[in-house]
């Protein structure tokens, strides 16, 4: 039988699904080695894992190269594609704040702008309000937009909050809560089912059991 | 000077694409006729207000327009079926439904920034039966894509079926409005869980609509989804549409399909005018459905002759690239004539006798030995010149 093909970035997100799929039976063991490779197989050449940039991930899946993807809500809300999402992961959890000097009450402004690298979510977030925006995209240290004058607010994920203390800002509405997601293109749901529904309900009692451990 | 660029998400078909893509429209066109559906070719530039509102509008930045010279606007032909449904109700009056109508041709759109298939200008094949709203109508419809698509030469191919009603049940059992319900459609439909969460938080319903929503994706596969569904509800509406759903799903695998056919309830897609069944084709070797149809009532009454619909449309495109491009070339020439120092009365009648008989036949007028040696091995590796006597 064919893999099926799973594309992840490297980084937190991938090592907690190996854990998982370990736990599950499969030989990840290939994937633990240093290596410079972008393609693995598991130990049974039942999954092949593909290495990409986070933001690729749902396009990947979109194109249906790869059949799954492992990537952050945060992302999918950004990328908007027409995936399905089939389960949620529990781990890698942050939040989608907006954020920015609560005493200027900047979310009040007539015309708001907005420093983010989520263009997209923020146009979505503000398009359903009255304010007028203008979003600046930026890709990295967002958090000096109202600082210099950049920008009014700050649309950006936050885990612990520290970065935004410590330069004088804080949350002022928080969009939602993010974690890890499990997406499949929308064939493969289909045309691999046999393969994709065992990987979905093993994740989920893995899940499941972790989260009974915890408790 | 700059190489001449064509606008984005549109492209140009060389010789052996186009050979390929002939051919696939001529086993498309028999395969429609061979089923009792005529052909037709409706205009390619439209108004715009024909497809701006109602139940078969496209939203504005989809279209591509244009202005006539009284400042009117213009559409290039965004689908087959609005045009088919204005066709049937204002120009065939006198044909007695139900009628079968196919069509082959172009069709337009500005495509969104973010999809896999980036296409300004596509090719749509399909087919409206109007006049029936007998299930055995929607089963007619899904047995002729069926053959389409295995007569197109796929292998793994499959359609599934699903049923608006179901979904719509489910929007007015949680007592939500039809606008409502319709942005949750499109959202569930893209899988868009922000915008859906957006869109109830300010609603009561948000717990027991957001987990059904959920649940909808994965009502998928054989007959048990049926009665896996029937757990959910009891919602009139959407008890009959899964029987509605189990009467089509039960003909076509009489028919011998069963194989090949399969229930996806988490199907909402499209614009709006489906009313009944709808259907989308996949194929193992695409990542996304090359074919979509169903069932809609509602179109017609809108150009003023109420009249039960179904249909469906392939994307030629999509079709062409889930098929295996073959590694010879489609296009080759049988004979050529060296007709550069002969008068071309011998040579080209010496042709004409070789057409008649069937060969294609090309004549060379160049004369110089070497450039046509050159030419030969260039073009027609193996084949041999021949010279009229």
């Amino acid at each position: 039988m064919e893999p099926i093909t799973i594309a992840m970035a490297k980084g937190r997100l991938a090592d907690e699904t190996l854990t998982l799929l370990e736990n599950m039976g499969v030989d990840v063991s290939a994937l633990k080695e240093k290596s410079r490779k972008l393609v693995f197989y598991s130990g049974d050449h039942s999954y092949r894992f593909i290495m990409v940039k986070p933001s690729d991930v749902p396009t990947y899946v979109d194109h249906g190269v790869a059949d799954v993807g492992i990537v952050g809500k945060d992302t999918l809300m950004e990328e908007n594609r027409p995936l399905y999402e089939m389960l949620d992961l529990g781990f890698g959890t942050c939040r989608i704040c907006i954020a920015g000097y609560a005493e200027k009450e900047p979310l009040k402004n007539a015309h708001i702008r907005v420093a983010t690298k989520y263009t997209g979510i923020a146009s979505q977030v503000f398009s359903t309000r009255g304010s007028s925006i203008e979003i600046i995209k930026l890709n990295g240290s967002v958090e000096l937009g109202p600082v210099i004058g950049l920008s009014d607010v700050i649309l950006d994920i936050v885990e612990s909050g520290a970065t935004l203390h410590a330069n004088g800002l804080s949350i002022l509405e928080e969009i939602c809560t993010c974690s890890a997601r499990l997406v499949v293109n929308r064939v493969s749901l289909k045309t691999k089912e046999s393969q994709i529904r065992p990987l979905i309900e093993g994740l989920k009692e893995q899940i499941e059991k972790r989260s009974n451990d915890h408790d | 000077m700059t190489t001449p660029q064509l606008p984005k998400n549109v492209q140009d078909l060389l010789m052996d694409d186009c050979a390929r893509k002939i051919a696939l429209e001529g086993t498309l066109r028999n395969q429609f006729l061979s089923f009792g559906y005529r052909e037709v070719s409706p205009a390619g530039l439209e108004y715009y207000d024909t497809y701006a509102s109602g139940i078969g509008a496209h939203a504005q930045e989809d279209m591509i327009k244009t202005l006539d010279h009284t400042g009117r606007i213009l559409v290039l032909r965004p689908d087959f079926t609005t045009a088919i449904a204005r066709i049937a109700a204002t120009k065939l009056l006198s044909e007695v439904p139900p009628l079968r109508i196919c069509y082959i041709g172009s069709a337009y759109a500005d495509p969104k920034d973010k999809s896999a298939k980036k296409q300004a200008e596509f090719t749509q094949a399909g087919i409206e039966l109007l006049g029936c709203d007998d299930p055995k109508s929607d089963a007619e419809a899904v047995l002729l894509a069926l053959e389409a698509m295995k007569n197109a030469g796929l292998s793994n191919y499959m359609i599934e079926i699903g049923q608006v009603d179901f979904f719509k049940g489910l929007m007015e059992e949680a007592g939500l409005d039809s606008e409502t319900a319709e942005k949750v459609r499109s959202f569930v439909e893209e899988k868009n869980m922000l915008a859906i969460d957006l869109l109830l938080s300010g609603s009561g319903e948000k717990e027991a609509v957001s987990s059904r929503i959920r649940e909808l994706p994965m009502l998928f596969g054989g007959r048990d989804v049926l009665e896996k569904a029937a757990k959910l509800t009891d919602y009139p509406k959407c008890l009959s549409a899964l029987r509605n759903l189990g009467t089509i799903y039960d003909m076509v695998c009489s028919c011998g399909y069963a194989e090949h056919i399969s229930i996806d309830l988490g199907m909402v897609h499209s614009i709006g005018y489906y009313t009944g069944m709808i259907f989308q084709g996949i194929s193992a070797s695409l990542g996304q459905p090359l074919l979509s149809g169903g069932r809609y009532d509602e179109l017609l009454s809108q150009f003023g002759r109420p009249m039960s619909a179904v249909g469906f449309a392939m994307n030629l495109e999509c079709l062409l690239e889930a098929l295996d491009a073959p590694k010879e070339s489609g296009v080759s020439v049988d004979v050529l004539i060296l007709a550069g120092k002969q008068e071309l009365s011998r040579t080209f009648s010496a042709a004409q006798s070789l057409r008649a008989a069937g060969k294609t036949v090309e004549l060379v007028f160049e004369t110089d030995e070497e450039k046509i040696q050159n030419l030969l091995t260039a073009r027609h590796p193996g084949l041999v010149l021949r010279e009229v006597e």
